[in-house]
């Protein structure tokens, strides 16, 4: 019989795999998992299939309003270049 | 920063399931758990598509935080069963609320500050129950090209249950709002995703005149029973005819202000439209949004099922239609593309703010593929539009609700 610890842990470990398999490869892709899921399911992410234009909007409104860390330049533009690429209106996952 | 742990996931449902994993269940083990693609729940358990305890059937467009909406077939009923009712959270739902500890207070702009346990509302004031329309302003946002960041809700974040609770407006009366008083600003037991203790998932308020709209209700019951968790138990404002974030789910506290209320999700672009119409695509500065109040005129086909094939010649068609503070005229149904139209029967509402159910026989005259269109009109004899009206957040999408029927 496993402990309950260490059930919620295994389920946790096979949520989080879940989510990450919701994610298509690509340059960025820990980054935004990482990113997102701290706050918000990544189906939040998914589900939505916008130009890089809003998510571009999007990061500014989740750092002004919902209490998102602010990024460096560096990260914030891999961030963006991963959504932009493929999370858009032509490469839904 | 570390996940935050709610209990109204799949992950604590599997583990009140008693199981350890999904390899478990009633009493058996499951030979193959172990080649079960993650996502999928054993068909044992899979009684509806999101396994929302007291949820049958919903679509779940997230977990974290839930939201979750009803196929338009299953919103047939005329009362919109709970266990059918969409689930839109902002954040973190309240857990082990109380419901005998739970405190209502009413301050700001009003000669009495007031303070309220549930029983005190039930005793105090007159307990009513009203069927009451409840529909998440950007419902219809799936279909917004180019798309809207947001929820991807297709049809069904509609519902129109029995409310049970108290007149918003008696409460209000009680406390005696000053004439300053313009608007009125709803708190909530919900917490901020980010789990930042200063920062509020949700804070929508109301201007007076609305607020004191006798069918709005400060509700502690849906359909006879106790709210369900993810529709606000154990206490929550019903306003009706508005967009859903007005109707503050698990409600802690009202205050009246003298100025437009500033909390989360009534500035800049949430719950807002531009005060002009805009071409699709168009960037619209934000000083130029305003505050979405009423709804738009809408209607829904709830039978039958879009794609289902049928054989006789004579179809039964029928759904509600409803139109924010106002009410439904007439119903017109086409089965040719729009190319002829007959008038649907259409029932009176239950009460103001209720939706309204219209019914047609339509005839297909010969085998093959047609859609069935469905367009309401308002008592101010508005139509539905047959075109998204495109606005930079995927609000207030009322066009035509179309399915699809193959007589075979």
């Amino acid at each position: 019989m496993l402990s309950a610890s260490l059930t919620s842990n295994l389920i946790a470990q096979e949520e989080e795999e879940r989510e990450m398999a919701l994610l298509p490869l690509g340059e960025g892709r820990e980054e935004v998992f990482y990113l997102c899921s701290a706050c918000h399911s990544i189906k939040t992410v998914v589900q939505q299939k916008l130009s890089r234009e809003v998510w571009d909007e999007t990061l500014d409104y989740m750092v002004s309003e919902q209490g998102m860390p602010e990024l460096d330049e560096e990260d914030r533009l891999k961030i963006l270049n991963y959504l932009g690429t493929h999370v858009s209106p032509e490469n839904s996952p | 920063m570390a996940k935050n742990e709610h209990s109204w996931n799949r992950r604590n449902f599997l583990m009140r399931t008693g199981g350890a994993s999904a390899g478990l269940i009633f009493g058996m083990a499951i030979p193959f758990a172990r080649n079960m693609p993650a996502s999928f729940l054993p068909i044992a358990l899979a009684q509806d598509a999101s396994n929302i305890p007291g949820k049958v059937g919903l679509t779940e467009l997230n977990d974290r935080p839930l939201n979750a909406e009803t196929p338009a077939h299953l919103l047939d009923d005329t009362i919109t069963p709970t266990n059918r009712h969409f689930i839109r959270n902002n954040g973190n739902p309240p857990e082990d609320v109380d419901l005998n500890s739970w405190r209502l207070t009413i301050d700001g702009l009003v000669e009495n500050i007031l303070s309220f346990s549930i029983d005190d509302l039930k005793n105090q004031f007159d307990v009513v129950s009203y069927d009451l329309l409840v529909e998440c302003g950007g419902n219809g946002r799936a279909f917004f090209d180019p798309p809207a960041r947001g929820n991807q809700w297709t049809y069904g974040a509609v519902a129109c249950s029995n409310w049970t609770g108290v007149r918003l407006s008696d409460v209000l009366k009680a406390a005696g709002v000053k004439p300053e008083a313009i608007y009125t600003a709803h708190e909530s037991a919900d917490t901020h995703l980010s789990g930042n203790p200063d920062l509020q998932p949700l804070s929508r308020g109301l201007p007076i005149d609305k607020a004191m709209d006798p069918y709005n209700l400060i509700a502690f019951e849906q359909n006879g029973e106790a709210l369900h968790p993810m529709n606000g138990a154990p206490l929550r404002l019903v306003v009706p005819g508005w967009p859903g974030s007005c109707s503050q789910k698990w409600l802690n506290r009202i205050f009246l202000r003298d100025q437009v209320h500033d909390g989360a999700k009534m500035t800049d672009t949430s719950y807002r439209v531009p005060s002009y119409k805009v071409s699709p695509g168009e960037k619209v500065a934000t000083e130029d949004f305003q505050i979405i109040e009423a709804m738009p005129v809408k209607s829904l086909i709830t039978h039958p099922e879009t794609m289902k094939s049928v054989s006789e010649s004579m179809l039964e068609v029928r759904g509600h239609a409803w139109a924010g503070d106002t009410s439904i005229k007439s119903v017109d149904v086409s089965h040719d593309f729009g190319a002829t139209w007959q008038k649907a029967e259409l029932t009176s509402p239950n009460n103001a703010h209720a939706w309204q159910r219209w019914s047609a026989q339509i005839n297909l005259p010969e085998k093959g593929y047609y859609e069935i269109w469905a367009k309401a009109t308002d008592a101010n004899g508005i139509s539905q539009p047959f075109a998204i009206d495109w606005n930079p957040k995927g609000y207030l999408n009322n066009s035509l609700h179309r399915i699809a029927v193959k007589r075979v």
